[in-house]
């Protein structure tokens, strides 16, 4: 994972319920339950296209006191499994 | 024999525009019987003909039926794509999942259940270890089972996905080893070509021809004779846009050595679908054949099998091209033992092909 | 004989229904039109005793399923005979024990439904209604959810249906397809037991699901089979011998993945599935329900309809 990817998510349906997300992925019909962080990453990316820095940055707002390498490594995290999970492109 | 209301529909659209309410009901059954309701309602809604209450949500019951599956296949391949990225050779698919990805007209409203691929016949025991890696299994472990498709049949046993229990039949030819006239494999992969903005391959448009009519014409089980006809009738009305489709396929067929089942389809799908073939072609296509008998045979297994389709004959019919399609598959030293077991099978409930 | 009009299945004799139904008899199963044609006898018991309610077709209509039951003309017919049931000459399961006519129509006609209705979100659930609130209880089996659904139809509510819950994809609304109510096991006796006047028909022992009874449904239910209407209820109940009444609210998203398990078709409607499914559990209160005494299960749920 460079500086330079940029990730999106595919094609997916959100809904939230105060600290849940439930994710409906249209391509292989499978759904999810997400916590309200993941969920909002991933509705986000389901917008638009971003890059690293945006979402650190993202992740930076919705997750207060916490570190910055705490914030890198759950973006490893986020990454890496929502990428297994098919959710998730990198470009 | 009398034709059926299906056919009528699908020849002419607006007839159901007289319909009352035991014929709309007629048609459903007919087509939900025939696997072709999907079909039938892509065919309505292009015609944008008004359709009684109850008929519509029959009909768009078909329909999400298929749009489901239109996802679900679309995924599968691109599944399929990557299990078999490494492996040198182009990823050529078959039948319906080669109407889909080519937007044949042939693919809507169509259900597909399974993925059908053609690899090289070398290429085989690679593929078959890069899909097991990938998370497909055989269903098959019966060595007879394993034999039947392996020997002597042109595939290796169907595969299914342990997760998305999909399945996919991997073949190395369109028709089977023991067959007296079996084509080049090679030619037909020779002649696949692109699909744009993927990396799936297709038959040459006469293939795509020339496989559907022969595996329609070498099938034993009818049940699905009238939508496969319908592909047919829809990839020949579709290619005829082409000034040189007819001489190719002519041709082709004659250097695949598949005349018989050639033109059995452009007979069949002439007469039951009123498909527009110029007379020269289907005068080019003729084979010395008995077709008193065959008429009174095919005539009747490609209606749906449907009783109101059927008649006293039917029945007779559908089994004798049953034993024919064995005869046709295997000499006749194999296909008497494997008829007495496929029976024995069917009696205790295992049979699987 | 009760004062319904000419048109229902109980305005027929026996020995009239039984013709009817050898010829093919055409009625109404909520929303949906049947013919069913067979020679079998207890059918025609079943029919007369389960769904003397129901209206008959008045003239030729669009038939939903056209349902046969019959007995394979094989040797078979002479020692342990069997009954095979088609949809339009289709048989989707195999020969049932020829004394089992009764529920493999009931089944059959809940797999019609199941595979044929995608205008529906199909959930695996009971649904009940009181004061225009409809209470959907998903379950499988084991989770009470059969003699719950009865015990309240008994006590008044209106059944929409005791197996399969129709969501419109269209309008949310849910649509009734009220039918004799299925029991097993012990179920059916506890069910006599607190209502002696329940009409059961044939009971049925040695089936896949045990010993299995049906019985009518109030005949107002059926008479309302064509009126849908909103949910505002989503209650999972577990049945569990000496269990404290308990009722626990449930997550939204937690009550949408357990009922998107329960649906027949979920995975096939695809997002509109999702979405008819988002909107139900949007619009309900989603509750866990923990009971093993039904008196106070129904006196709760009574509580619940009024809130």
């Amino acid at each position: 994972m460079t500086q330079l990817t940029n990730y999106k998510a595919t094609k997916i349906r959100c809904r939230q319920w105060q600290d849940d997300y439930v994710i409906y992925d249209q391509l292989s019909g499978d759904t999810h339950v997400l916590d309200v962080v993941s969920g909002e990453l991933i509705c986000a990316l389901s917008k638009q296209t971003m890059s690293r820095a945006k979402l650190l940055a993202l992740l930076t707002e919705l997750y207060v006191d916490v570190t910055e390498s705490e914030i890198e490594s759950y973006l490893f995290d986020f990454i890496e499994k929502f990428e297994l999970l098919g959710l998730l492109i990198s470009e | 024999m009398k034709r059926p209301l299906l056919s009528c529909v699908m020849l002419n659209p607006k007839q159901v525009l007289e319909f009352n309410l035991p014929q709309w009901d007629l048609l459903i059954r007919q087509a939900r019987t025939a696997n072709v309701l999907a079909s039938l309602a892509e065919l309505l809604d292009a015609n944008a003909l008004e359709i009684p209450e109850r008929a519509r949500l029959h009909l768009k019951s078909a329909q999400i039926h298929a749009d489901r599956f239109n996802i679900a296949l679309a995924f599968e391949i691109t599944c399929i794509e990557k299990a078999l990225k490494d492996i040198p050779m182009a990823l050529v698919l078959l039948k319906g999942s080669a109407y889909f990805m080519a937007g044949n007209n042939a693919a809507k409203g169509r259900v597909f259940s399974d993925v059908d691929i053609l690899v090289p016949e070398q290429q085989l025991m690679a593929v078959e270890m890069a899909l097991t890696n990938a998370g497909w299994m055989t269903n098959t472990l019966d060595p007879y089972d394993q034999k039947y498709y392996r020997l002597w049949m042109h595939e290796i046993p169907p595969l299914r996905h342990l997760k998305r229990q999909t399945s996919i039949d991997v073949h190395h030819n369109i028709l089977p080893k023991t067959t007296c006239i079996c084509p080049d494999a090679n030619k037909l992969l020779l002649g696949a070509i692109k699909v744009p903005e993927s990396n799936c391959w297709v038959l040459a448009p006469e293939d795509r021809v020339l496989h559907s009519a022969t595996h329609l014409f070498h099938e034993g089980e009818f049940s699905q004779g009238f939508r496969d006809l319908r592909d047919l009738d829809h990839l020949l009305r579709e290619f005829a846009t082409s000034d040189d489709f007819w001489p190719k396929l002519l041709l082709r067929a004659i250097e695949l050595q598949q005349q018989i089942p050639l033109f059995y389809a452009l007979r069949y799908s002439h007469q039951i679908l009123q498909t527009p073939i110029p007379e020269s072609v289907l005068e080019a296509s003729k084979q010395r054949i008995n077709t008193t008998l065959m008429d009174a045979l095919f005539l009747r297994a490609l209606l749906p099998d449907h009783d109101s389709c059927n008649d006293k004959w039917t029945r007779l019919a559908r089994s004798l091209l049953f034993i024919r399609s064995h005869y046709l598959k295997m000499p006749i030293y194999l296909m008497v033992p494997h008829l007495l077991r496929k029976t024995y099978r069917r009696v205790i409930g295992k049979e699987l092909h | 004989m009760s004062n319904l009009p000419i048109s229902n299945i109980a305005s027929l004799s026996k020995s009239q229904l039984q013709q009817a139904i050898i010829k093919g008899l055409d009625f109404k199963v909520g929303c949906f039109n049947v013919r069913l044609v067979s020679p079998i006898v207890e059918l025609v018991t079943h029919l007369h005793h389960l769904y003397g309610a129901n209206e008959l077709l008045a003239k030729e209509d669009f038939i939903d399923f056209h349902v046969q039951l019959s007995s394979p003309s094989t040797l078979r017919r002479y020692f342990r005979p069997q009954v095979n049931f088609f949809l339009d000459g289709y048989a989707p399961f195999k020969p049932l024990p020829y004394v089992q006519a009764s529920a493999l129509f009931e089944w059959g006609l809940n797999w019609c439904i199941a595979s044929h209705a995608n205008q529906y979100l199909i959930i695996h659930a009971a649904v009940v209604e009181r004061n225009g609130q409809a209470f959907i209880l998903p379950g499988t089996p084991g989770s009470g959810k059969s003699t719950l659904c009865a015990a309240l139809v008994n006590q008044g509510w209106r059944l929409l249906s005791d197996e399969m819950t129709l969501l419109s994809t269209h309008d949310g609304q849910i649509y009734p397809v009220p039918r004799p109510i299925s029991l097993k096991n012990q179920s059916i006796d506890v069910i006599k037991k607190r209502s002696p006047q329940s009409v059961f028909g044939q009971i049925v022992n040695d089936t896949v699901k045990g010993t299995v009874g049906h019985f009518c449904p109030p005949e107002l239910s059926v008479q309302l089979g064509e009126n849908p209407v909103f949910a505002a209820k989503l209650i999972f109940p577990k049945y569990k011998q000496g269990a404290e009444t308990e009722l626990s609210t449930l997550s939204k998203s937690k009550a949408l993945l357990r009922a998107a398990g329960d649906c027949f078709n979920y995975n096939l409607l695809g997002v509109q599935g999702f979405d008819s499914l988002s909107g139900l559990v949007e619009q309900c209160a989603c509750y866990e329900f923990h009971y093993s005494n039904l008196d106070e299960a129904l006196i709760l749920f009574t509580e619940l309809s009024h809130q």
